[in-house]
């Protein structure tokens, strides 16, 4: 409560209930604090003592849920995988936007350059795309001190992942968007001209609100897509949720639990996006339009 | 209720054939261009780009990139022939146990309809990749089967993991395709005295079978290249191949782009001529010019 204890020096903060005591700002969330401390501490024994009772007398053993530096890990790794997810969704996003309105621009250079890019990212595996990334690219990029005394690449591995992920979505999403904005209606788009907006604010607000409506189931789908192949980076040493689990499972010598625990975290993680990605697509449908 | 209409196809009348292949000659090199070659000159430029790039790093007195490149396509190509072989066998498995999955899910008992349901949605919201690493983690290497012993190869658990992957998504097509079918036609097929699953296998699914075949056609592109997967837990396809190549041509970081690059000509290449071939078919298939795109 950094803010409470800063403003408590001024004032004197407090919230006074009539014939109550004075209970300071800074209290009420503390005490709040402590119990949820409390229950959250008693619900991670129990657990603890549930998967060590399970280990010692069924030989499964999941360390993740007792061993504090395995739990350590493993919620590293899941907090990695979201973090890539998060960047490559918003970059695939820009990257296949880009190239529609590239795309729609109709310059023949630029068109010509546009469909190779999009074409190479689309009909090439992604895990070879990676690899190429990581290792074709990388090894051209200039190094940078790594501060042991040697140099290193002046992207690593997270970041060159990042580029080849991106690509390899944004080229789903380029085809997604253009389709959408040649499914709007020319006379739309003509109409919003003749009643004075200028080109950029017809794409701004009438072309594209209309065309992310019409392509909004495949282009979730998609960024769901994305989210599971994420943990493709592991491939390239990403310490990613897959990545993570590997290297408990060779420590502890539970790869098979860990694996277990790997499927059982991915399948409920995208079992949730997926339902929610129904729900907005339900909310976010156009009258009219098929389901 | 007017979904695309199933056109049969007929062989064209020798006027008509003639005409068509004058209009194809005039719009051959036309169309060349712009659907098979422009994308394919893009990445042999970039193929060359690399090579010569490469081969301005190399140093002197060594096989030049082009040749080692040569020296390396026998081995990437068998390679090559195991990712096709995985892919059309998971195709194979995937799909017909797909279809059955899918069916399952409109099952009127309920467990059946749970169980399909579950088991589709394990399988579709997992990466293939996580499939892959429980399955070769989990299923044994060697099993016995009637008193014979049996090695699983760690192709065939790849190939079991892609297939579960494929078999979730047909599911899930065909779940689709049964439902979006008019509900006039099972009213039609009871009216005639059709059982459910009379209906079902004699009306309904012949009737959306063929229009699953583009889609399906063009998964199993994305099942083929889904294959390089497999090279992450030791099967010799073509990505391991590549991997392999370039640890014996240890210390020539040159090679990494180009042989990389090569790979993904191999997979560009197969793709990009399937994908053409599957729109084809699917305007031959669907008497629509748009290929009965919504």
């Amino acid at each position: 409560m950094v803010t409470g204890s800063a403003r408590s020096q001024g004032e004197p903060a407090g919230v006074q209930l009539r014939g109550a005591p004075v209970l300071g700002r800074a209290e009420l969330p503390e005490t709040a604090g402590r119990v949820m401390e409390a229950w959250l501490g008693a619900l991670t024994e129990s657990v603890a003592s549930g998967f060590k009772w399970l280990n010692a007398n069924h030989g499964y053993n999941v360390t993740v849920f007792y061993d504090a530096y395995d739990w350590q890990r493993f919620v590293d790794g899941l907090w990695v995988t979201t973090w890539l997810s998060l960047v490559c969704i918003v970059a695939s996003l820009v990257i296949g936007l880009m190239g529609a309105l590239i795309d729609r621009a109709n310059l023949s250079l630029a068109t010509a350059v546009n469909d190779g890019f999009f074409s190479f990212f689309r009909y090439t595996p992604p895990l070879v795309q990676i690899y190429f990334v990581y290792f074709g690219i990388g090894y051209l990029l200039p190094t940078v001190e790594d501060g042991f005394g040697g140099r290193e690449p002046i992207l690593g591995g997270l970041a060159l992942a990042i580029v080849a992920l991106s690509c390899y979505a944004g080229a789903s999403n380029f085809v997604i968007f253009r389709a959408a904005m040649a499914a709007v209606p020319r006379a739309v788009a003509e109409g919003a001209l003749a009643l004075g907006y200028g080109e950029a604010a017809t794409y701004r607000h009438v072309v594209l609100p209309l065309a992310l409506r019409l392509c909004l189931a495949p282009l979730l789908n998609n960024l769901v897509n994305l989210v599971k192949a994420t943990a493709m980076a592991f491939a390239v040493a990403v310490p990613e949720v897959v990545y993570m689990t590997n290297q408990i499972g060779a420590d502890a010598g539970n790869r098979a639990e860990m694996m277990t625990l790997l499927l059982v975290t991915y399948c409920l993680v995208v079992s949730v996006l997926a339902f929610g990605v129904g729900k907005v697509e339900d909310a976010m449908r156009l009258p009219g339009q098929a389901a | 209720m007017s979904g695309p209409r199933l056109v049969p196809w007929m062989p064209p009348s020798p006027r008509a054939f003639a005409a068509g292949l004058h209009a194809a000659e005039l719009r051959l090199g036309q169309w060349i261009w712009g659907l098979g070659a422009r994308p394919l000159a893009w990445l042999a430029l970039a193929f060359a780009l690399a090579c010569g790039s490469a081969q301005a790093q190399s140093e002197p007195g060594q096989a030049s990139i082009a040749a080692t490149m040569l020296k390396y396509l026998p081995a990437l190509l068998d390679g090559f022939a195991m990712n096709i072989l995985i892919g059309v066998l998971a195709t194979l498995i995937g799909t017909v146990t797909g279809l059955l999955l899918g069916i399952g899910q409109l099952s009127l008992f309920g467990p059946v309809r749970g169980v399909s349901f579950l088991a589709t949605q394990l399988f579709r919201n997992t990466p293939t990749m996580v499939l892959l690493f429980y399955i070769t983690t989990l299923v044994p290497t060697q099993a016995t089967l009637f008193d014979l012993e049996i090695t699983i190869w760690g192709w065939l658990k790849a190939t079991l993991a892609i297939s579960l992957s494929t078999m979730s998504n047909t599911a899930e097509v065909v779940r689709g395709t049964v439902q979006t079918t008019p509900q006039g036609q099972w009213d039609g097929a009871y009216a005639l005295g059709f059982s459910r699953g009379q209906a079902l296998w004699r009306v309904i699914l012949p009737q959306g079978l063929p229009l699953m075949i583009p889609p399906l056609l063009g998964y199993f592109i994305v099942i083929v290249m889904a294959t390089t997967l497999a090279s992450v837990v030791g099967v010799a396809e073509v990505l391991a191949t590549a991997r392999f190549a370039l640890s014996i041509e240890e210390g020539r970081d040159e090679l990494l782009a180009p042989m990389y690059l090569m790979v993904l000509l191999l997979f560009f290449l197969s793709s990009y001529a399937m994908t053409q071939a599957v729109a084809l078919l699917q305007r031959r298939l669907i008497g629509r010019k748009d290929g009965g795109a919504p």
